[in-house]
């Protein structure tokens, strides 16, 4: 054991008072460093010096004689009921209302939201891997949030039948950008204006579907209600 | 550790003897068991608040406030333990709610270390250094952190012991112990190296009385 060592333990032995047999090598380290000796010695000293410091703090000192009947007249009246707070106080509940107000905003907006997430096809470099859409609103049990995915302008099935299954297969079996240089095949045809990728998310409105409405009703019964809202996300030129 | 008979004549004697009955005849709403109650449990109640505040009329303003809470709450004492711990720990809370409200900035320790080192060439006089070393852990006491304070207040004034000190803090008996470490380790800190030996005074002699 380092002297260090055996100085702290020696300290925190002699602190407590609980030297024993098994102190017997710490006493034997004592007893053969000067060092020791000065730490040990000036920690007796120093609590010492600290018993008269705090003695000093309540020498001759002693409650006034009629403290006892101030608190029996104390006791005797009716224990004050505080009607107010202090305005520390009032900005203290404030401060933790607000705290738990934003907290309980939180935990209910993210209960109610979820992040979809949809891949598209890596076909380039400069097409990134991957669009996400951020915080859809979370639909009603039985109902299915959907989205499709479509070609602006080539008239593809998504952009006009909004299957959301179909059009999601179909966005991820047809390139968007030509291969790359180097390739062992040409491309077919040059696109004449770089494809962009329109993401198409359907919220359906809280509301039942009336049977009686007859012809006003839509064809399929999944579309009924379906409003469409179109986002666009940049790709950029493709290399 | 050291002379008892020394270490006793700096002590705040831990309790007077408790009258059996005393807190179930206050619990029957006999006011003069109540006084008998302020007149056992005060001094050391009234020394708690003393070595805190260092103000006795804020001490006398808690002593006056732990009483009246002790007579309000007096069916719930339990009359098989002495109500001294709780009356401590009680009396320690009202300190502090109001000491806080009025604590001075602490002196730094680098600035009041340098000023006694130039003063210690100034005045090499053994007394004065005395003096000036109660003083400074005077200072070192206050700056303390509540809970470090507490526990040398009740183990090295009020003579209590490990266990007794720990219940009245409301904590265990290791945390106690560490909370006595770093309160000297803190004293020490502030005690030039140049005066942490006593004049005149052998190591070894200090060591063996």
């Amino acid at each position: 054991m380092s002297c260090r060592r055996v100085c702290r333990e020696l300290l925190w032995l002699a602190r407590f008072g609980e030297f024993g047999p098994s102190s017997q090598p710490h006493l034997d380290h004592l007893a053969g460093c000067q060092h020791c000796r000065d730490e040990v010695g000036f920690d007796r000293a120093l609590v010492q010096q600290l018993r008269v410091a705090l003695a000093e703090r309540v020498q001759d000192a002693a409650p006034s004689p009629d403290a006892f009947q101030a608190i029996l007249a104390r006791t005797r009246q009716p224990e004050r009921r505080r009607w107010f707070v202090s305005w520390t106080t009032a900005l203290g509940r404030l401060r933790f209302a607000t705290a738990m107000a934003g907290t309980g905003l939180a935990v209910v907006l993210a209960l109610n939201m979820e992040v979809v997430r949809v891949d598209v096809p890596d076909t380039g470099p400069a097409r990134g891997g991957e669009a996400v859409l951020q915080q859809v609103p979370r639909m009603p049990p039985g109902h299915t949030t959907l989205v499709a995915l479509g070609q602006r302008g080539d008239g593809g099935p998504a952009a006009s039948r909004p299957d959301p299954e179909a059009a999601l297969m179909w966005a991820a079996t047809i390139p968007l950008a030509p291969a790359p240089a180097g390739g062992q095949e040409e491309p077919a045809e040059e696109p004449a204006e770089a494809p962009s990728v329109e993401l198409r998310v359907a919220f359906r409105p809280f509301q039942i579907h009336d049977p009686g409405a007859g012809a006003s009703a839509p064809d399929d019964p999944d579309d009924a209600g379906v409003v469409w809202a179109p986002v666009e996300l940049s790709q950029g030129e493709p290399s | 550790m050291g002379n008892p008979t020394a270490i006793e004549a700096h002590q705040v004697p831990v309790e007077a003897r408790q009258p059996d009955d005393l807190v179930e005849r206050m619990q029957a709403d006999d006011l003069d068991a109540f006084e008998e109650f302020f007149n056992t449990y005060k001094r050391p109640v009234y020394a708690t608040a003393m070595a805190i505040t260092r103000d006795p009329f804020l001490a006398e303003e808690v002593l006056q406030d732990c009483f009246v809470k002790a007579y309000r709450v007096r069916e719930r004492l339990d009359p098989a333990r002495s109500p001294l711990p709780w009356l401590q720990r009680v009396a320690i809370n009202l300190c502090y709610s109001r000491v806080s409200r009025r604590r001075a900035i602490a002196e730094p320790i680098t600035s009041l270390i340098t000023n006694l080192v130039v003063d210690l060439a100034a005045r090499p006089d053994q007394v004065v250094e005395s003096r000036e070393v109660l003083d400074v852990l005077q200072r070192g006491i206050d700056a303390l952190p509540p809970k470090q304070q507490t526990a040398i207040i009740l183990y090295y004034l009020h003579g209590y012991s490990l266990a007794e000190a720990a219940e009245i803090a409301d904590c265990n008996v290791g945390t106690m112990k560490s909370r006595l470490h770093y309160a000297l380790k803190a004293l020490r800190a502030r005690l030039p190296v140049e005066r942490r030996l006593p004049v005149g005074t052998p190591a070894a002699v200090r060591v063996t009385e």
